[in-house]
């Protein structure tokens, strides 16, 4: 009984000694086991190329497809792990592009998307002081505090003597890429420009309209006010919309989400997206105490009271703003197009393509409509490389054929005579059911190898042949691939694509533009003051918009931000301005 | 004083209870003890990746006791954690008093178990749930409607006086069954032959409840109570952070909801933990005062 109760006591010790000591070795490397479908081959790494020491499946695929050897098809396969700093949804595992690309370089990209916010999540990974297990990770802007607390990888040396293509492709910016401590951290992955630049959509900020209310008056609204009133009108004559009720105007508000309720006024009045200050031509100053944006919460209050706006949409996620859209009842809002996409998914599945927005770029009285950049070098939109992942020579030698020119269109386009082909005159184009198939955007994630593209170094604008980089803004296929509706629509309106209601043209701007793409170091006082500044929103924006004492609540959210000593901000962003002043030239 | 060879023979004798405790201290220690290392965070600007800290003295405490933004986010945790300590005992004692006189044995299963199912949703999908419900569409305001009480949908997640009760009430019907559990097993262990003799005495259905079945589970509800007082300072983090938007936020934030702004999202790691002791030693001090009123008036306690 006795030696039972001591064999009992010592198992119990055993088991919670051994739960504590696993939970304690989790340092194996991220690499891991070879997905199914590669021939591991007799593994010779960085000696590939010559016939004959395995990786023929891999060139025979490569030259089936008219792609450029990796010089990794011998290579032992291995996983690279992306964080990817947006909540999306991977391509199926059985996609053929992706997979044909897997074989060919043995590099198989497992990804994490973002859950909860960015910021706490961040704070997760510094604390750690790793990406969160991650080899690689994506961010727009946030990356800052990784370069400076030594987590991510300096890339220049190991671009310079590892991928070729890639020390091309960045050529034009090479210098301007450094960060303070003269090192390259960040891959540039939407920045970089080649070729010709033009857009036949726009996926930014605008005032958007349902289609179907453009159809019913059968012209676009002048202005706000007008904007308004169509929306109105429509609501009075249209109560429900397939047994939902109207929504006339959505505001979405949550999280980093808010520049939906942020930035409308300071476009109204002409300025670009900057950020978190405004652009006094060289230095920074207030943007948010201003009258343009008492101007245009004003218009927001005038239409809440008039029933425009219901104050159910200040309360909504981002998803339940996402399922609205998705009913097809709203009929406007003010966000930009990449943020709601998503939401559109269900309702073009159904064919109801006149549920879909046009973009409006409208401006205050006398002011010149300024919506649109033109695309630009921001140094700050990329990857960053975890310090100690496991091959780190093997992980640029991978970005650098992801940047080959036929790998990106095989990326993007699919694969010739399957998701396109040349014609006559050597222009690319697609098969109409290829159109039609490329409409879902599911269907194009899951069946071409875009989403990859897009989380990696890529071209933007044409390829040398002159081709577009991307079918979407290739004007033939451009114009082939509108549905009839839009074909209808568009010639009711007199226009030609997607942006024929926007006055804007796409501007240069400054070099040290735009002021979001700055950051600093932890703790430093400018994060503070953002942080008043946003609490400052948070607290009166909203109530802006359904009070019934407008100028009283309006005069308190201007004595809460003057409240707030800016200075911190504005100095620390006057000094990334002659840095970046400094960087470029000028 | 004993002399110190008795205490040593009395670990000897009781060395079996000694080894089955053995694993429980090393867990205490390495998961409790060891991480208050990191409480030296909230004297410096702590920044990782960094060998040698900078030392901040009590400057993230002075920013935390000076910021406007801390006495409301301290109303807020207060006023939400009274709410649900007065609603959550009440209500759960009721419950497991009216769930004890059930008599049909299947219908008393029934009820405990849907009442203690919402238990187990994590708290993401119950504030999904919770805004359903309210939605202008919602479950809520159909039925107010249909009834007549209101015409127009009320929307009640837009408007910050409601907050607090929306917090509480959630927390009702998320815990409410689960909590009855303990309140149940204290009452099966009352002796059966003081009802008997109490009946025979001529006592009625309530007074036997109030004289009998409270009386009897009174320690148990001291020691939740007690417990409890020491949770104070933690109203909940998902619940607000989930279910807050812009126009309630002012009554929505939180002690950990502002931790989760001004130190996690902002990297400022010092701040964190300087709230986090400061929650700490609340804690104690509440637990310990608590325990103290209960042995003076109750002569009853924990420790």
């Amino acid at each position: 009984m006795k030696r039972v109760r001591l064999l009992c006591a010592l198992l119990a010790l055993v088991l919670v000694l051994g739960t504590v000591l696993a939970a304690c070795s989790s340092d194996e490397p991220s690499a891991s086991p070879p997905p199914g479908g590669t021939t591991p081959g007799e593994t010779t790494p960085d000696n590939s190329g010559t016939p004959g020491d395995g990786g023929d499946e891999g060139r025979a695929l490569a030259d089936q497809y008219g792609l450029p050897y990796s010089g990794m098809e011998a290579a032992d396969p291995i996983t690279f792990k992306l964080f990817d700093r947006a909540a999306n949804t991977p391509p199926d595992a059985n996609n053929p592009i992706l997979n044909i690309i897997e074989q060919i370089t043995n590099v198989k990209i497992e990804y994490e998307f973002l859950v909860g916010t960015l910021e706490e999540k961040m704070g997760i990974m510094l604390a750690g002081g790793d990406l969160g297990g991650n080899d690689l990770a994506f961010f727009g802007g946030e990356a800052g505090p990784f370069l400076d607390s030594g987590i991510a990888l300096p890339l220049q040396d190991l671009i310079e003597a590892n991928a070729p293509n890639l020390r091309a492709h960045y050529s034009p910016w090479w210098d301007a890429m450094r960060h303070t401590d003269g090192n390259i951290y960040i891959a540039e992955i939407f920045g970089t420009p080649v070729g010709d630049q033009r857009e036949m959509e726009h996926w930014g900020t605008a005032f958007w309209l349902q289609k179907d209310v453009l159809d019913y008056f059968e012209r676009a609204p002048a202005d706000l006010d007008e904007y308004f009133d169509f929306i109105y009108e429509y609501m009075q004559a249209f109560p429900e919309i397939d047994g939902v009720p109207t929504s006339g105007f959505e505001i979405l508000t949550e999280g980093w989400r808010r520049f939906c309720i942020d930035n409308p006024g300071m476009f109204m009045a002409g300025h670009a997206n900057w950020g978190p200050a405004t652009d006094l031509g060289g230095f920074a100053g207030d943007r948010w105490a201003h009258d343009w944006n008492r101007d245009y919460y004003k218009k927001l209050n005038e239409q809440f009271q008039r029933g425009v706006i219901n104050a159910e949409t200040l309360t909504l996620t981002f998803d339940q703003y996402l399922a609205k859209l998705a009913s097809g009842a709203v009929l406007g809002m003010s966000d930009q197009l990449w943020n709601f996409n998503s939401g559109l998914d269900p309702v073009r599945a159904e064919g109801r393509y006149n549920r879909t927005y046009l973009p409006m770029d409208f401006t205050f009285a006398g002011i010149e409509p300024n919506y649109m950049d033109s695309r630009q070098f921001t140094g700050s939109n990329g990857l960053i490389i975890y310090k100690d992942t496991a091959d780190p020579v093997r992980l640029i030698k991978y970005l650098d054929y992801i940047i080959q020119e036929d790998v990106q269109r095989f990326l993007e386009w699919g694969i010739e005579g399957e998701h396109w082909y040349y014609n006559d005159s050597g222009r690319m184009e697609r098969p109409d059911e290829q159109r039609e198939l490329q409409r879902d955007t599911r269907w194009r994630t899951d069946n071409l190898g875009y989403f990859l593209r897009n989380l990696m170094p890529k071209m933007q604008g044409t390829y040398s042949d002159g081709n577009s980089t991307d079918p979407g803004n290739q004007p033939e296929e451009y114009f082939a691939a509108l549905t009839d509706y839009d074909r209808d629509l568009f010639a009711k309106l007199g226009i030609l694509t997607q942006t024929g209601l926007m006055k804007s043209i796409p501007k240069e701007r400054p070099v040290y533009y735009p002021f979001w793409s700055m950051s600093w170091e932890d703790g430093h006082p400018a994060s503070l003051v953002d942080q008043r500044l946003e609490d400052a929103r948070v607290n009166y924006l909203s109530r802006l918009v359904i009070t019934d004492d407008f100028d009283a609540l309006w005069a308190e959210y201007v004595d809460a931000v003057n409240a707030i000593d800016q200075t911190p901000l504005f100095d620390e962003i006057n000094s990334q301005i002659q840095q970046r002043i400094a960087a470029f030239g000028g | 004083m004993r002399p110190r060879g008795s205490l040593l023979k009395q670990v000897i004798r009781q060395r079996e209870l000694f080894f089955m405790v053995i694993p429980v201290m090393i867990y205490v220690f390495i998961f409790s003890y060891l991480p208050l290392r990191g409480w030296l965070m909230a004297f410096q600007f702590f920044r990782p990746g960094r060998d040698v800290q900078e030392w901040a003295g009590l400057h993230h405490f002075r920013f935390l006791f000076t910021d406007p933004v801390f006495f409301r986010v301290m109303r807020n945790t207060l006023g939400m954690s009274i709410i649900n300590l007065v609603l959550g005992f009440s209500c759960a004692i009721f419950l497991a008093l009216m769930i004890n006189e059930i008599r049909r044995r299947l219908f008393k299963r029934v009820v405990q178990t849907i009442s203690y199912l919402p238990h187990f949703l994590s708290w993401v999908i119950a504030s999904a749930m919770v805004a359903d419900f309210l939605a202008s569409g919602g479950i809520l305001n159909r039925i107010l409607m249909a009834l007549g009480f209101i015409s127009e949908p009320n929307i009640f997640m837009a408007n910050a006086d409601y907050f607090w009760w929306i917090i509480g009430w959630s927390n009702i019907w998320k815990s409410v069954g689960w909590n009855t559990i303990i309140y149940l097993a204290a009452i099966s262990s009352i002796d059966p032959e003081l009802y008997e003799s109490a009946e025979l005495d001529g006592a009625g259905r309530f007074a036997r409840m109030w004289h009998i079945t409270l009386p009897g589970i009174k320690s148990t509800i001291l020691v939740l109570v007690i417990l409890q007082i020491g949770w104070i300072l933690n109203a909940g983090f998902e619940m607000q952070f989930l279910l807050s938007n812009d126009l309630t936020i002012s009554t929505a934030e939180t002690i950990d909801v502002f931790v989760i702004r001004y130190g996690i999202a902002q990297r400022n790691f010092s701040l964190g933990t300087a709230m986090g002791m400061f929650k700490t030693v609340v804690s104690i001090i509440l637990l310990t005062g608590a325990n103290l009123f209960a042995k003076r008036f109750a002569k009853e306690g924990l420790m």
